[in-house]
């Protein structure tokens, strides 16, 4: 359509190209200048959004990182701990191995007695460790508080079962603690299914080599008594359960096996008639408990047979309870490593995601400089052609020929 | 001879008044709204001789404008049009240029308030973590303010430019008004002919009107026009012009309407406005500001409610259950200003994730009550006396009846992003820990297990005594589970060959746990209250799960969520607005220039005009001056 123009419109026309390419310049400036695209969240709704869902999600992978570094040196603390209680362990060990050597005296094993009540101590000193916070390690939710206490040979533990986790991931949580009683309580006394330990009135020399189960056992506490009505007369045993009811009888041979109801122990030595083995089907008992029977055992010994037996039988039975304590350690250690190993894992992926995050919000958010560049030549150019297309209409008129 | 001398004469006469006329097109050739003026020519009435009719010269029947009342009204149409989706594109640009720095955003904050957490929950124990957490819940509530704080300042803003704007309507309704008075009687005075330079200056004002507020007009036969808002209201009507003028709203004094100025009772017009800066403000405070708002404030009340929920279900350092963390928020119910007074009404949240941002107009016909939802215009009708009923996540009580015809305003969350604040102020006295803990007899000899214990209800909190489950393979109706002492509930059936892998979870009394593995008979656990538990994270950690666990919105969006959605919806309609004003802007632009070629002067133009007027007084002098020599002549001759 030809269109009659009026010289208002001609002007404005000109005026408005020009002010139109100085705003599209001056947003391309803008962009250069900040080195992003999305200047308000109007530029681009759904780019805006996605920055913000990226920013909270680095915000959240930062403090998934923070807490897995507590994480690692919780657990790095408490893995120290249990290191020591191994160490400990080990030299209960020996000095229990060493004072069933039957070239002790009561003196020795006495001082072997002192040294033993000494690592009790240091056990729960152990036990009652604190990290940077002041918190105790091993205490459950309790962690202001003591969790161990020693009375004379007996540690009662003051926390409970609670366990801390921590965030290491979204939905992600890490156990970052273990209690008193999961490290130093739960193991279980004797071979795993059942203790023995001599009567104290034993006056015979009948000592426990070796205890173990063939199939089932049947839970319950027995008591293996040894009859000898004369000298003369062999010994027999009889091993009774929990309500009093005969379950085993035989003739009792030093070293044969006698078995009952899954459960299978070797005696050796001559017990006197009247002597009993008690068998209990496993209890807890507490790495505590175990040493002060040590403790105990050897604290007042007599140099003679029975005495020996008695020290052979508490040595054989602690023996087989700190191979348990040390086997539940072990287990709280190798759960303390997978943690480790968890975070360790846990970190790289946080660390892929981190990656990830900051390049897709770079693609989102950051202006392609060659693009951009390239961008404003070309507006500079059209700017400079609509100003020069306007000065030069403006200069044609028809008065100019008056 | 006379003859000649009055042809040439008229044409010497005309020909000025041409000539004139073509300077004065000139010289309004910047003119806003000027009409180039034409004259029409017309042949004066021929004289009859004996040959026939000779003619007796040129006169001029009229000055007219070159003015097409159809594209005016486009242009006026277009105008309206324009400066509404400018003003919308202005407004919605504000408020997103605010939310567009994610720095000074809502998320920051939530992701700084709930590390906080996180922290605690790292170091329950430990009080510094806890001052940071109160601190940083003051900055959320700090951030909250501030964002509700520019949707107030626009809303206020707004209040000033609908003021200025109605001023500003009510002169230029006076001018033409005035206008149409001059109009009429210049026309009858000059007997029919049109009184251009004022009909020019009607348009300009009329241009003027529309950018204002959308109108329409209606011209009539004695070249008065009158005007109308919208299709509605009339506001010229001849030389008369009605008044507008702002009240405040009868539900919230702090905002403006508009209605006609000298009435007894006030009523709203906004329904007959629409288009020019006065529709946009009023579509932009519902559209932008209100919604905007109302996200915000489900946003608030979520976090600061479900905050509260969790934290009442914790134990503190002090060992005393948990209290509100921030403080509790009160739906606003306001009484209409029109009201006549003795009902009472009130309103709580009871459900933050039905909550919807909504706000209803509760009103009684002294029986039962009309519930309006006024964003969505569904009504429903309540029952009276005195009902209690739940609508959106909101609980409404009526305690008593008001007169029939009184209304309320229930806001549910308006309020709640500007009064969010923090409640706790000893940071002992947030709660990380869980008010119970559970325990496994030492003497048990299965692998059973009792974990994952969580508190929902606080009721019956602390225990009296400790609870002990006991294992039996017999509970007395012959099949497995757990004796329960020390609180009723029991016995719990459980059978570890169905139970034992998948675990059984268990709620008893106002707290839940999970039990699995395979107990043997008389094993045992025990719940008890979480004494000296300054190490317990657990309730700190059911907090910190609040962050991204989707909460709001029927369930559907967490806190950062819902608040991108608002970010999201502003960007959109902000975007939209651009772009509207972009295509608004291009039609005035193809308006005025139809407008222009009819009614625009082109100098060009003039200047040929000119020379042709020129050079058609240089032909009619030379005809004065034929005549006259002929006269001459003549005059000799018989000298």
């Amino acid at each position: 359509m030809v269109e009659r123009l009026s010289t208002l419109q001609t002007f404005n026309l000109g005026v408005a190209t020009i002010l139109d390419r100085q705003a599209e310049l001056s947003r391309t400036q803008l962009e250069v200048a900040t080195g992003r695209k999305i200047l308000s969240p109007a530029d681009d709704p759904s780019g805006a959004v996605r920055i913000l869902d990226i920013q909270e999600d680095l915000a959240l992978v930062d403090q998934y990182g923070r807490n897995a570094s507590l994480a690692r040196s919780q657990l790095s603390l408490e893995e120290t701990a249990l290191d020591q209680i191994g160490v400990s362990l080990q030299r209960v060990r020996e000095l229990a191995i060493q004072a069933n050597n039957a070239t002790q005296s009561p003196e020795t094993r006495a001082a072997i007695s002192v040294e033993l009540s000494e690592r009790l101590d240091e056990l729960v000193a152990i036990a009652n460790s604190r990290d940077g916070n002041d918190e105790y390690l091993f205490a459950g939710f309790q962690a202001r508080r003591e969790p161990f206490s020693r009375s004379g040979n007996v540690v009662s533990y003051n926390g409970d079962d609670g366990q801390r986790f921590l965030d290491i991931a979204a939905g992600s949580q890490i156990a970052v603690r273990d209690s008193g009683s999961r490290v130093f309580l739960e193991a279980r006394a004797g071979n795993g299914e059942f203790d023995f330990s001599a009567g104290a009135g034993n006056t015979g020399t009948a000592v426990v080599k070796d205890s173990g189960t063939s199939g089932a056992f049947t839970r319950d506490d027995y008591t293996i008594t040894f009859t000898q009505a004369s000298p003369s007369d062999p010994i027999t045993y009889e091993v009774t359960d929990g309500a009093a009811a005969s379950v085993a009888t035989g003739t009792y041979a030093s070293g044969s096996v006698i078995a009952f109801n899954g459960a299978e122990i070797v005696i050796e030595g001559v017990p006197e008639d009247g002597d009993v083995i008690n068998i209990d089907s496993s209890p807890r008992q507490s790495v505590f408990t175990t040493v002060a029977e040590l403790v105990e055992a050897l604290e007042s010994t007599t140099d003679d047979a029975s005495s020996d037996a008695a020290v052979a039988n508490a040595v054989a039975s602690g023996l087989n309870n700190l191979d348990r304590a040390l086997d539940n350690v072990l287990q709280v250690q190798t759960d303390v490593g997978v943690r480790l190993a968890r975070l360790d894992t846990q970190d790289e992926i946080n660390a892929d995601f981190d990656l990830t995050l900051r390049e897709t919000l770079s693609d989102v958010q950051d202006l392609d400089f060659a693009e951009a560049i390239s961008r404003l030549n070309l507006q500079l150019v059209a700017l400079q052609a609509a100003q020069q297309t306007f000065v030069s209409t403006q200069q044609l008129s028809l008065f100019d020929y008056f | 001879m006379t003859d000649v001398f009055n042809i040439g004469t008229s044409a010497l006469v005309s020909l000025q008044r041409a000539i004139a006329t073509t300077g004065q097109n000139i010289a309004n050739v910047n003119t806003e709204g000027y009409s180039r003026q034409r004259v029409e020519f017309t042949a004066l009435p021929p004289q009859l001789t004996g040959a026939g009719f000779v003619g007796s010269g040129v006169t001029i029947a009229s000055i007219t404008r070159s003015f097409d009342a159809f594209l005016a009204d486009d242009v006026r149409a277009r105008t309206s049009s324009a400066f509404n989706a400018q003003t919308a594109a202005d407004l919605s640009g504000r408020i997103d240029s605010i939310l567009a720095n994610p720095e000074t955003g809502l998320g920051p904050s939530l992701d700084s308030f709930f590390a906080a957490v996180q922290d605690v929950a790292n170091n329950p124990g430990s009080i510094p973590e806890r001052q940071v957490l109160i601190r940083e819940g003051q900055g959320l509530a700090d951030r909250f303010e501030y964002l509700d704080g520019r949707f107030s300042q626009l809303d206020r803003d707004i209040n000033v430019q609908i003021a200025d704007t109605v001023r500003d309507i009510n002169d230029i309704a006076n001018n033409i008004a005035d206008l149409n008075v001059q109009i009429v009687s210049e026309t009858v005075r000059a007997g029919g002919q049109p009184p251009n330079d004022l009909l020019d200056k009607r348009d300009v004002e009329l241009t003027r009107l529309a950018e204002r507020v959308g109108i329409s007009t209606f011209e009539q036969d004695d070249g008065a026009i009158n005007v109308f808002l919208g299709n509605g209201q009339s506001i010229v009507v001849g030389g008369e012009a009605s008044q507008l003028e702002t009240f405040a709203d009868p539900f919230d004094s702090g905002r403006t309407s508009v209605g006609l100025a000298g009435l007894s009772t006030q009523t709203d017009l906004s329904s007959f406005i629409s288009g020019g800066e006065l529709g946009a403000l009023f579509n932009s405070r519902s559209s932008l500001i209100d919604s905007g708002r109302a996200q915000l404030g489900v946003i608030a009340t979520g976090v600061s409610t479900l905050i509260n929920e969790q934290s009442r279900l914790g134990l503190d350092l002090n060992g005393n259950l948990g209290s509100d963390f921030f403080t509790t928020q009160t739906p606003a119910v306001v009484p209409n200003a029109n009201n006549a007074g003795g009902g009472s009404v009130t309103a709580s949240i009871v459900d933050p994730a039905a909550l919807t941002g909504d706000t209803y107009e509760l009103s009684f016909d002294g029986t039962d009550f009309t519930l309006r939802n006024t964003n969505t215009g569904t009504t429903q009708t309540i029952a009276g006396p005195t009902p209690t009923f739940t609508v959106d996540g909101v609980e409404v009580t009526v305690a008593t009846d008001p007169p029939a015809g009184d209304s309320f305003l229930i806001d549910p969350v308006n309020q709640a992003a500007s009064l969010f604040d923090v409640q706790l102020t000893d940071p002992r006295t947030f709660a990380a820990a869980s008010p119970l803990r559970s325990g496994a007899s030492l003497n048990n000899a299965g692998n059973g297990e009792l974990r994952d214990l969580a508190v929902a209800d606080v009721a019956g909190l602390p225990l009296g005594t400790d609870i002990t489950l006991t294992f039996a393979a017999d509970t007395g109706g012959g099949s497995p589970g757990f004796l329960v002492s020390g609180i009723a509930g029991g016995p719990i059936a459980y059978d570890p060959a169905v139970d034992g892998a998948g675990g059984l979870n268990v709620t008893l009394g106002g707290f839940t746990f999970t039990l699995s593995g395979t107990p043997e008979e008389g094993d045992s656990f025990t719940i008890e209250n979480n004494v000296d538990g300054s190490g317990d994270n657990r309730n700190a950690l059911a907090l910190a799960a609040l962050q991204t666990s989707p909460q709001l919105f029927g369930g559907t969006a967490s806190f950062q969520d819902s608040y991108a959605s608002l970010i999201a919806d502003i960007a959109v309609e902000s975007r939209q607005a651009r772009s509207a004003a972009e295509t608004e802007q291009a039609l005035l632009d193809q308006a005025l220039s139809a407008r222009d070629s009819i009614q625009g002067v082109n100098l060009d133009e003039e200047a040929a005009n000119l020379i042709r007027f020129q050079q058609a007084y240089q032909a009619a002098a030379r005809v004065v001056q034929v005549a006259d020599e002929v006269f001459q002549t003549l005059l000799n001759a018989t000298g």
